[in-house]
């Protein structure tokens, strides 16, 4: 085009430092991992993965994400389908509320959840914050909440795309009941969008921090930190291994949506 | 952090039927679960904040909680807290939009475009403890910057350039760089051909349109995503006490805040809550002008027919 | 005399060939139309008037002056785009007074020139206002004005109503038309309506696959098409498929009626297509015309000012169009009818 007169020289220029600013720093990370006095070695990748420890918060953590997920998707789904086809004038309030744990940091949060539930106690008399069971309810309170916003849109725009009312009213026209309508209809045409979801979600619980810290809870990024005090190269490779997997929950979401991936991670 | 315009609502007018039920029915029972939900894990627990930092210990109303702030330590943390998130949002407005302009405007090959975009999905949540540990590889003591350097006899100090303030700075910046891209990107996908043809047309060179036409157009966009990313870096709390570790203790605002909590270190329970409280009131006032200046953006761009 | 004159342009997209051999001469003060299917090349060839397109070969000469190589910022062309090329951010004053501003006229002189655009397109009370405040006709006229304060040598308007309601859409290019006849201005008009080409036009240009296909006024493209793409895209028309009779004296038979034509018959193939437009058939009515057919009335469409009666012969069908009258005594379907018109009517293509 012959208005596009700008050289491009001035983009490829900033690229290039965008670039380096961008790549450099997962470099040393990466030759840190791998170089040795002795040279080149794997070892701190394979003793972390040995150690009982990871194991444990690694799976600690995708327990819990599998947990907050599947709670999202009961919440998320349901409602979103309620609102879009029965309450429409509630749509900015539920907006309003997805949108709110994108801006309240997760500090807050837990704050006020500690504060909040200091007061209640269960059967046995012992206090909801004195026990782990409790804290354990409030990490995964704080998690689907935090999950919301990226749930919630990538459901919301999934069945605007595939007009949930006429698929509804279709349904019904054929004499489907609601269960059916809304397990044999809705859920299976709503799978992407909620995939979707629920990969950000992934990412977001394998690396969160504050709250499982605060709560003391075993979960993965507070004993990638503490390992670090200690086994400095192996906490790296377990930054490496931490960031690949969000690169891959990312990449699956881009793969499933095709510019969906923009809403879902911001 | 939001970034996403709603997709129009498609829902038309309802049926009949449901109008007729919805007048008549539960229909509203069918919301209860959600805002249960949201009543419990978050709206109660914010609203406990705001309640305990303007009462005392023993619920009587006061504003003693909110005057315990002028203490010099916190002072000193806010000073620094809102310092870094103003340098980072600009640093991170300016570096994140510019490269959003090389791969929208910039004439960069398609492939490009997407790496970039796919990148920043990833690095806008790349924050936290791995973070840290890719910066003390570039620039720690012995990280792979002072490596390279040593034939040449320079050293950087990591003590001025990572553990401190401008090393959060540094660091920050690398998560607001693709959020920034995120939110620019369909910014500037949305300046019209037609616009710049215009001008074009009317005798104005590339200058003039860039500083008449598509600079303030993109204004409104710009400083929206510049509230977004100081809100950002303003209540990140991970990076910054994983980076600065035992020596910064009392640095930023959420790391007192932190701390207070796990351990009360003022010895003054309110002034943790009226120090949340205040966070929730910065925060607030962010999020107001970027609501404010996205309207402003979305009237301009909006459709008249 | 010659004011904007165009020779053997051509352009080329890659491998695909956009425009070629595109030769216009077009006086001062005309108004011209590009018309044709989108993907023709009009567009792109008013693209490459503004200086937006570089040709891939010939030339363009405004005023005697080349302009070929001339940057688009630097040509004094004004243009009016399809839609929403106001910007945003300015009012609608400060979008007229843009072009004198960046030339860096005095502000006394934007001021007048302001006024005088605001009161050509009738808009003085809506100088403050922002495009957005403005519906689609209002945000149109102020591209005009805006196109028209730097006085180009050429106006350039490239399908600047096909945004609009039908309503707003004819008396918006009632009142294009009267202010350029007001300012004389050289004018180049795009469009795939040809309604609106055909009504506003000193001349038309029919444009198909990248060539012109016939050049006239908007009378002679409509009574004299040249081509048959040009027949068949200009009006409706009854086309049909016709034995020769008698070359010399053409006549022609259709569904095993004979018919005279115009003209004799250049072509020497056996069979002919004819075309006959819908409106130069009277029924039951024979006018002393030459040419009577009979027919039987298949439908009859009511279109408002006019009536469309299809009528089939043995295997083609032949439309008659008739102005709407109330007193008019419409023929039941199945009725057998007769069809009358002039030879000059029936042209072999």
């Amino acid at each position: 085009m012959v208005t596009q007169k700008r050289p491009s020289w001035l983009a490829w220029f900033w690229l290039l430092v965008a670039f380096l600013y961008l790549f450099l720093p997962l470099v040393a990370m990466v030759w840190s991992a791998v170089t040795s006095p002795r040279g080149f070695y794997l070892d701190a990748f394979t003793d972390v993965i040995a150690a009982p420890k990871f194991a444990e918060t690694f799976l600690f953590s995708l327990r819990s994400a599998v947990f907050t997920i599947l709670i999202s998707a009961l919440l998320v789904v349901p409602t979103t389908y309620w609102v879009q086809l029965r309450m429409p004038r509630m749509r900015p309030v539920i907006e309003f509320l997805t949108v709110v744990p994108l801006v309240i940091p997760a500090l807050l949060m837990t704050f006020g959840l500690i504060r909040f539930f200091n007061s209640v106690r269960l059967p046995n008399d012992i206090l909801l914050t004195n026990s782990n069971e409790g804290l354990y309810v409030m990490l995964l309170g704080a998690y689907v909440i935090i999950s919301f916003p990226f749930m919630y849109r990538a459901v919301d725009a999934g069945m605007q795309a595939v007009n949930i009312r006429a698929l509804t009213e279709a349904a019904q026209s054929l004499g489907a009941g609601w269960f059916t309508i809304l397990f044999r209809v809705i859920f299976p045409n709503l799978l992407v969008a909620v995939l979707n979801g629920a990969f950000i979600t992934f990412a977001i619980v394998l690396g969160e921090f504050t709250v499982s810290s605060l709560l003391n809870q075993p979960a993965f990024s507070p004993y990638m930190l503490d390992l670090s005090s200690r086994q400095g190269d192996q906490a790296t490779a377990l930054g490496i291994i931490s960031f690949v997997l969000t690169w891959a929950c990312i990449a699956a979401i881009q793969r499933l949506g095709r510019g969906r991936a923009r809403v879902a991670a911001v | 952090m939001a970034s996403v315009t709603t997709t129009a609502t498609t829902t038309g007018s309802p049926t009949p039927w449901v109008r007729l039920r919805s007048r008549l029915s539960f229909d509203w029972v069918g919301l209860v679960p959600f805002f249960a939900f949201v009543a419990v894990f978050l709206i109660f627990p914010a609203l406990s904040i705001v309640v305990r930092a303007l009462t005392d210990s023993a619920g009587n109303l006061t504003l003693a909680n909110i005057a315990g702030l002028t203490n010099p330590v916190i002072t000193l943390a806010y000073q620094n807290s809102l310092l870094v998130s103003l340098i980072t949002a600009v640093s991170g407005s300016v570096l994140g939009g510019l490269l959003a302009w090389a791969i929208t405007l910039g004439g960069l090959p398609g492939w490009i475009r997407s790496a970039v975009l796919s990148f920043s999905g990833v690095g806008a949540n790349f924050a936290g403890v791995p973070l840290v540990f890719a910066f003390v590889a570039l620039l720690g003591r012995i990280g792979l910057l002072n490596q390279l350097l040593k034939p040449t006899g320079v050293s950087i100090d990591p003590q001025t350039f990572l553990y401190g303030f401008w090393g959060l700075c540094i660091v920050y910046t690398y998560f607001q760089v693709p959020l920034m891209v995120l939110i620019m990107v369909p910014a500037l996908e949305g300046l019209r051909k037609e616009w710049r043809e215009a001008a074009e047309n009317l005798g104005a060179t590339q200058t003039q349109y860039w500083r008449y036409v598509a600079f303030p157009i993109l204004m409104p966009a710009i400083l929206g995503s510049a509230a977004l990313l100081f809100a950002n870096a303003f209540s990140t709390y991970v990076t910054a006490t994983a980076l600065l570790g035992a020596i910064g203790q009392t640095f930023a605002v959420t790391i007192v805040v932190a701390n207070q909590f796990r351990t009360d270190t003022f010895g003054d329970p309110g002034l943790g809550f009226a120090l949340a409280f205040s966070m929730m009131v910065v925060i607030g006032l962010t999020i107001a002008l970027y609501t404010w200046s996205r309207r402003r953006a979305e009237r301009w761009t909006r459709k008249v027919e | 005399m010659t004011f904007l004159e165009l020779s053997s342009l051509r352009k080329e997209f890659g491998a695909a060939v956009a425009v070629q051999d595109f030769n216009l001469q077009v006086e001062k003060g005309e108004f011209v139309s590009f018309l044709g299917p989108s993907g023709c090349g009009k567009t792109t060839v008013l693209r490459m008037i503004a200086g937006f397109e570089k040709p891939t070969r010939g030339r363009i000469i405004i005023d005697g002056k080349d302009v070929t190589a001339l940057n688009a910022n630097k040509r004094n062309i004004g243009m009016v785009f399809q839609q929403y090329a106001l910007f945003p951010n300015m009012t609608v004053a400060d979008n007229i007074q843009f072009g004198l501003k960046v030339a860096g006229a005095d502000g006394g002189l934007r001021q007048k020139r302001i006024k005088d655009m605001l009161g050509i397109i009738h808009m003085e009370q809506f100088a403050n206002r922002y495009p957005h405040q403005l519906s689609g006709g209002q945000q149109q006229r102020v591209a005009l004005a805006r196109a028209l304060a730097i006085q180009p040598q050429v106006l350039l308007l490239d399908e600047p109503l096909s945004a609009l309601d039908a309503k707003i859409r004819v008396n918006l290019r009632q009142e294009i038309r009267s202010i350029q006849r007001q300012l004389g201005i050289t004018t180049i008009f795009v469009t795939h309506d040809q309604e609106e080409a055909l009504s506003i036009s000193d001349r038309i240009v029919v444009m198909n696959q990248g060539v012109i296909d016939q050049l006239g006024t908007p009378l002679d493209i409509y009574n004299r098409p040249q081509t048959s793409f040009v027949a068949s895209f200009i009006g409706s028309l009854n086309v049909l498929q016709a034995q020769v009779v008698d070359r010399s004296a053409g006549r022609i038979r259709i569904d095993g009626q004979e018919l005279t034509t115009g003209e004799r018959i250049g072509s020497e193939a056996d069979t002919v297509t004819v075309a006959i437009r819908p409106e130069a058939v009277s029924l039951n009515h024979a006018n002393g015309h030459p040419n009577s057919i009979s027919a039987a009335v298949d439908d009859i469409y009511f279109l408002g000012s006019v009536v469309r009666v299809r009528t089939k012969l043995k295997d083609q069908f032949l439309n008659v169009d008739m102005f709407n009258n109330p007193s008019m005594a419409l023929p039941a379907r199945g009725e057998q009818v007769l069809l009358s018109f002039a030879a000059s009517a029936a042209k072999v293509l």
